[in-house]
């Protein structure tokens, strides 16, 4: 017996390729997105200042449940989450009368997506708000000094600058969903390591070092291309952030 | 879940506990003294062991832990004939105990992440300091003892502290080697009661718990020894 059989990993690597990673990237980028725009409504609820009316105080009461929501979904482990929302969300929607077929694929899907959505608005939520905090308060004073509104202000002032902030934190979340999402395999989808597994019962077992080492190095050659990917992005950002302070654009 | 079959469950849970700490703390602990060799080693550039080091840290993060489990259960059996027994199919995957493996792969995982935190913090103290301990007369092993150290200590801690919560949360994954941790004890309940929303829940609140009790351990820490200087 050889220490690691190389033509096993030259088979599993194209099977991996072609159905595992297309699945991977695509639950990743879903889950990004549901949790990006979860987190962004989020911050906007928790940032929103609080005027001394009722209404305020009502926001004030909505501020500090989402406050505790968000420390409450932080402190669980993505493996929980994702069986909290996987047998719980149909167990909450027959409750209220709606029943899904758990038994059908892309219900599998949306309730992967849900719950690796879910980990992500969390933490994404604090992210911008400390983004949009890092936002000097007189940037907001000109854009109004200069006649812009609630919303300009936001999409013209407040969101360019706090997008570059957040461009570190943003790639290390990405990479952690990529990572997150190897448990998804758990659930019986084929991301992956889910091809892997499948592949390794192929041959009952007896390949499993080739397989799962062939699976880990693809995740490995995955992160390291993204690290790389948002390196550039915060390159090209802070030559953006300097044309902007030179006055050149 | 009726009244007799929570009881159970809880102090199932609760039993759990010490078996979640233990795979937290000490691939913590161990990855604290085994990461401060690797920081030190790539930062001192050491022939040889330098770029391994490197390429090591950087596999061991570009892997899921999940996979890196898996990758430990499988390989070590497989490496252990080949280093011993001459290639020979001597040991299996049952002659290797779950919880060795388990507690090896956290502690490649461990100290992978905390030897890029104590990299970052070394890295974080002036150049100077080296140069002015060194010129004192000091040796390198005095310089890190008794100048680098102590201030690159304080800068890891609050980096040290957020990992110990991401790996109290990442050990719920040892139930896949059948550990009898918090989410494999919640998940034997789930498959006798049927009641996935109550067990999940409740042993979601034992997490949230453990972790804000770390956290808060971790914040008397830093205020303590942040007040010294």
């Amino acid at each position: 017996m050889r220490v690691f059989d190389g033509s096993y990993f030259l088979k599993t690597l194209p099977k991996i390729l072609l159905q595992g990673v297309p699945v991977t990237i695509l639950v990743t980028a879903a889950a990004l997105a549901l949790g990006f725009l979860l987190g962004l409504l989020l911050t906007i609820v928790k940032v929103y200042p609080v005027k001394p009316t009722k209404g305020g105080a009502v926001l004030r009461l909505v501020q500090r449940v989402l406050d505790f929501v968000t420390l409450f979904v932080r402190g669980v482990p993505n493996f929980l989450m994702l069986y909290l929302i996987y047998f719980g969300l149909p167990e909450v929607l027959e409750g209220i009368g709606l029943s899904l077929s758990r038994t059908s694929d892309a219900t599998k899907y949306y309730l992967v997506i849900a719950a690796l959505g879910l980990t992500v608005a969390a933490p994404a939520s604090e992210m911008f708000r400390s983004a949009y905090l890092s936002v000097d308060v007189q940037q907001i004073e000109a854009g109004k000094s200069f006649g812009y509104s609630g919303w300009q202000r936001f999409l013209h002032i407040i969101l360019p600058q706090a997008f570059y902030v957040s461009i570190p934190n943003i790639g290390n979340r990405t990479i952690q969903v990529i990572h997150g999402t190897s448990l998804i395999s758990y659930l019986g989808v084929l991301d992956i390591m889910g091809v892997a597994k499948l592949v390794n019962s192929y041959v009952y077992g007896a390949k499993s070092v080739e397989v799962y080492v062939t699976a880990a190095l693809v995740y490995w050659v995955m992160t390291i291309l993204l690290e790389r990917a948002f390196r550039l992005l915060e390159k090209k950002s802070i030559k953006g952030m300097q044309n902007v302070a030179e006055g050149t654009v | 879940m009726s009244n007799e079959q929570l009881k159970v469950y809880l102090l199932d849970l609760l039993k759990a506990i010490p078996v979640t700490l233990e795979f937290t703390c000490i691939p913590m602990l161990a990855g604290a003294v085994l990461g401060l060799l690797v920081a030190v080693t790539r930062i001192q550039k050491v022939k040889v062991l330098s770029p391994i080091f490197t390429a090591l840290v950087s596999a061991i993060r570009g892997i899921p832990i999940y996979v890196l489990v898996f990758v430990t259960y499988y390989g070590t059996p497989r490496l252990g004939n080949f280093l011993f027994h001459g290639g020979e199919n001597v040991l299996t995957i049952r002659s290797v105990p779950n919880v060795v493996v388990a507690m090896g792969a956290f502690t490649l995982y461990t100290t992978a992440y905390i030897s890029e935190i104590y990299r970052s913090a070394i890295s974080s103290i002036d150049a100077g300091q080296m140069s002015a301990a060194l010129a004192g007369g000091m040796n390198l092993f005095q310089a890190y003892r008794r100048v680098i150290l102590p201030q690159a200590l304080v800068v890891a801690l609050p980096n040290y502290g957020n990992f110990f919560i991401a790996t109290l949360k990442a050990s719920s994954i040892v139930f896949v080697v059948s550990i009898r941790e918090l989410m494999s004890v919640a998940k034997i309940n789930t498959e006798m009661t049927h009641t996935y929303i109550q067990s999940y829940f409740i042993v979601a609140v034992f997490y949230v718990v453990l972790g804000l009790l770390f956290a808060y351990l971790f914040k008397q820490l830093e205020k303590r020894i942040c007040h010294q200087y």
